[in-house]
């Protein structure tokens, strides 16, 4: 409401402010400039005469000198006193005459033409030459009281008018500006409605906005809660599944195991009774068939209790395991494995290991599979907190952008279980360049 | 448009108008006082001398000069030729330049003998200057010499010149000729006629007449212009130029009329000398007083004064 206030008042002040000072300027000029000026051109007018009048004195007294070259200045008084005479009609005060030596000709006018210096008169001169030699000069004096008193009269009505024309300069751009401040003020009011309008309309917006993102965030803070909870959830999940594994694999291995094992003993020493007495030889079969099924159910429990988990693990721990596999390897496909294991002094959880563990098993299954490597080299390191797992190979290696290979079971397989505990794998390979499976593991709150 | 300060900005326009408003009104008075400050005469604010000027004499090795009123000149000029006819000094006669400037002339030392047609001053009396009176001329009537009248009484005179007459008696156009204010011809005729002075006068305020301030230009004048009428004062009218003169009141001006005071208007023209006339001076006035000089003087028009008349 201040700026409507404001802007009311200044255009019309503002006009007010300059054009006051212009209408008292030109007031001042016209009053002051015509009556100068009509002074001027009324002296000038008068100086013109009578230079004009003086020269046509000079010429008259030119002539007379020629007449009397020796006396013409005592006849010139006489010639004076004629002129002078006529002159007066027409403003001129004074007809005068010197010598070249700058003295009166007339020396009973001396008083009266040294006495004139106080009155409002112009004086012109023109010389009286005769031959080359100017030998006196006639000065013409015109009264100017007149032309100062008509131009001191001229000072009011001057001023009337330019009274008049400052008014009109004053009011006449006021009116105009009135008017126009008028429709300045309607469109202004229409533009302070749109204003407002616009003003509660994102005054609207923003608090909408400002919901909807506080939503939002509070809805990404919900999200990435629940990703976290499920991850660790997911964890947690893994480590119970590993334990559980583990559990059921210690189980079958100390029970089903221990029990078979005690069964094959018990068969074979019945099979060596057998032997010893009639119909030994069936029997020595059933004997040995049966203790080839034991065998084999002994490899198959074996083989399912390294399925659910590797009770190495539990036994050696991650670092010995992972030396073990290696070891197995190096055997298995008759080349050099170096293996270095540096977890420091962090306990890791059981799924860590065992992910970790499992990288390096399928990794080294693969190299035995398909690498045709003559060397192999299995780093599984702690850094910060982040487990840190690489097996690399110098064998034929493969094509990184092969779908088929990308969807194989196993790679698909180590990349669930790096996922799972919110990890990253790559698979780095190249056809005659060999593979690295790199991974890395966080360690969270669970180790 | 600037918002904000209209009343900082009105104040320095305010401020700058003032200023204007004054250089103005200063540069008006300025404008006016300078024209007072034009060229101004030398004599300007010159004190008057206290003392009037002192005479000087003229150089006795120069020829002796004679000059003064146009009205002694043909007179003068006979009395110069028949002096010069007897050998010896040869005076020389300049042109007219009037009784006055014949007498400043004189006490200038550029002549020897002023030539006056009026009485003197009384400040040139106070300066010992010496009068000596020659002749008596009239004052003619004078008119061209187509004009078909032949006199002229006093108050037709008066009328003519006051514009109430303005014909002649063949109806043709009367033109009037008028010498300078204070010319000796006119004083002669207003110290004749009761009303001409003033008529004069009335005519030289409205400007009714033409007015020459030479006896020569008074002579060319008659005699160039048709129905022409002025005063003539240089006696005799000569015979060479179409100029007449009017009897007034029926008597002609001649010497023998001048003589007896029956024809009204004349004047005394005289010799003026800063001192009594001593060396050659006094030789050129004793022959105008002598009887050889008194009859060129008659023989020229004029009347020869006697000793005791005073001019």
């Amino acid at each position: 409401m201040s700026d409507k206030a404001g802007l009311e008042v200044d255009l019309r002040a503002y006009l007010s402010a300059r054009l006051g000072p212009l209408a008292v300027l030109l007031l001042v000029v016209v009053s002051v400039t015509a009556p100068v000026a009509l002074f001027v051109l009324g002296s000038q007018t008068l100086e013109v005469q009578a230079h004009e009048s003086a020269g046509q004195v000079a010429e008259v007294i030119r002539r007379e000198a020629e007449q009397r070259p020796r006396l013409w200045q005592y006849d010139t008084p006489k010639l004076l006193a004629h002129l002078r005479t006529y002159s007066g009609r027409d403003h001129i005060k004074r007809i005068d005459v010197v010598d070249a030596q700058g003295r009166l000709i007339d020396p009973n006018e001396a008083e009266a033409a040294a006495t004139t210096s106080g009155t409002a008169l112009l004086w012109q001169s023109a010389p009286v030459v005769l031959g080359d030699e100017i030998v006196g000069t006639v000065w013409v004096a015109v009264d100017a009281t007149q032309v100062r008193r008509d131009a001191l009269r001229m000072l009011l009505p001057f001023a009337l008018l330019g009274a008049l024309l400052a008014g009109l300069m004053y009011w006449l751009p006021l009116r105009a500006m009135g008017s126009a401040e008028t429709r300045v003020r309607t469109l202004l009011d229409r533009l302070r409605v749109s204003q407002t309008a616009l003003a509660t309309l994102n005054e609207n917006l923003e608090h909408t906005v400002d919901t909807r993102s506080s939503e939002l965030s509070k809805a990404l803070r919900e999200l990435q809660d629940k990703e976290r909870g499920l991850r660790e959830l997911a964890a947690r999940a893994v480590g119970m599944q590993e334990a559980e594994r583990r559990a059921i694999a210690r189980e079958l291995h100390d029970s089903a195991g221990q029990s078979l094992t005690a069964i094959r003993i018990h068969m074979q020493l019945i099979g060596d009774l057998v032997r010893k007495e009639g119909e030994a030889n069936r029997a020595s079969d059933l004997t040995t068939r049966t203790l080839g099924m034991v065998d084999l159910t002994l490899e198959e429990i074996r083989r399912a209790v390294n399925t659910l988990g590797p009770a190495v693990l539990d036994d050696v721990g991650l670092a010995a395991a992972v030396e073990r596999v290696c070891d197995d390897g190096a055997e298995v496909l008759g080349i050099p494995v170096d293996s270095r294991v540096d977890l420091g002094d962090s306990p890791l959880s059981a799924a860590l290991e065992t992910t970790a563990y499992r990288l390096v098993q399928e990794a080294m299954t693969n190299i035995s599979r398909h690498a045709q490597a003559s060397e192999v080299r299995v780093r599984v390191t702690v850094e910060g907190a982040e487990v840190h797992v690489a097996v690399h190979d110098d064998g034929k290696g493969f094509d990184a952008g092969d779908v088929a290979i990308g969807r194989s079971r196993g790679l698909v397989g180590m990349r669930e279980r790096v996922e799972l505990l919110g990890g990253r794998l790559w698979l780095e390979s190249a056809v005659g360049e060999g593979t690295t499976v790199r991974a890395t593991l966080p360690i969270g709150p669970e180790s | 448009m600037g918002r904000g300060s209209p009343q900082l900005g009105s104040g320095t326009t305010w401020l700058v108008v003032a200023v204007a408003a004054a250089a103005l009104v200063v540069a008006g008075a300025l404008v006016v006082v300078g024209r007072d400050l034009g060229p101004q005469p030398p004599f300007i604010g010159q004190p008057r001398e206290a003392a009037p000027p002192t005479p000087r004499v003229h150089d006795p090795n120069a020829p002796l000069g004679l000059a003064g009123s146009g009205s002694s000149i043909p007179i003068t000029r006979a009395l110069v030729a028949a002096y010069n006819s007897k050998g010896g000094e040869r005076p020389v006669l300049h042109p007219s330049i009037g009784s006055g400037g014949g007498i400043r002339a004189l006490l200038d030392g550029v002549v020897d003998i002023a030539l006056v047609s009026r009485p003197l001053k009384e400040r040139e009396r106070a300066l010992g200057l010496t009068a000596v009176p020659c002749a008596r001329v009239p004052v003619v009537v004078a008119v061209h010499a187509d004009v078909p009248d032949v006199d002229i009484t006093a108050p037709q005179l008066v009328a003519v010149f006051a514009g109430h007459r303005g014909t002649w008696s063949d109806g043709s156009r009367i033109t009037v000729l008028q010498r300078e204010r204070g010319d000796s011809s006119h004083r002669a005729v207003a110290a004749a006629i009761v009303g001409f002075a003033e008529t004069n006068d009335d005519a030289y305020r409205d400007g009714r007449w033409r007015v020459l301030y030479h006896d020569d230009a008074m002579t060319d004048a008659l005699d160039s212009t048709p129905g022409a009428i002025g005063l003539f004062g240089q006696g005799r009218v000569p015979d060479t130029r179409s100029i007449r003169a009017l009897s007034v009141d029926g008597v002609l001006p001649t010497v023998a009329s001048v003589r007896d005071h029956r024809y009204p208007f004349s004047k005394d023209l005289a010799l003026v000398t800063l001192s009594q006339p001593t060396g050659r001076v006094a030789a050129f006035v004793d022959f105008v007083r002598s009887p050889a000089g008194r009859l060129v003087i008659e023989q020229a028009g004029g009347v020869p004064l006697p000793l005791a008349e005073a001019p």
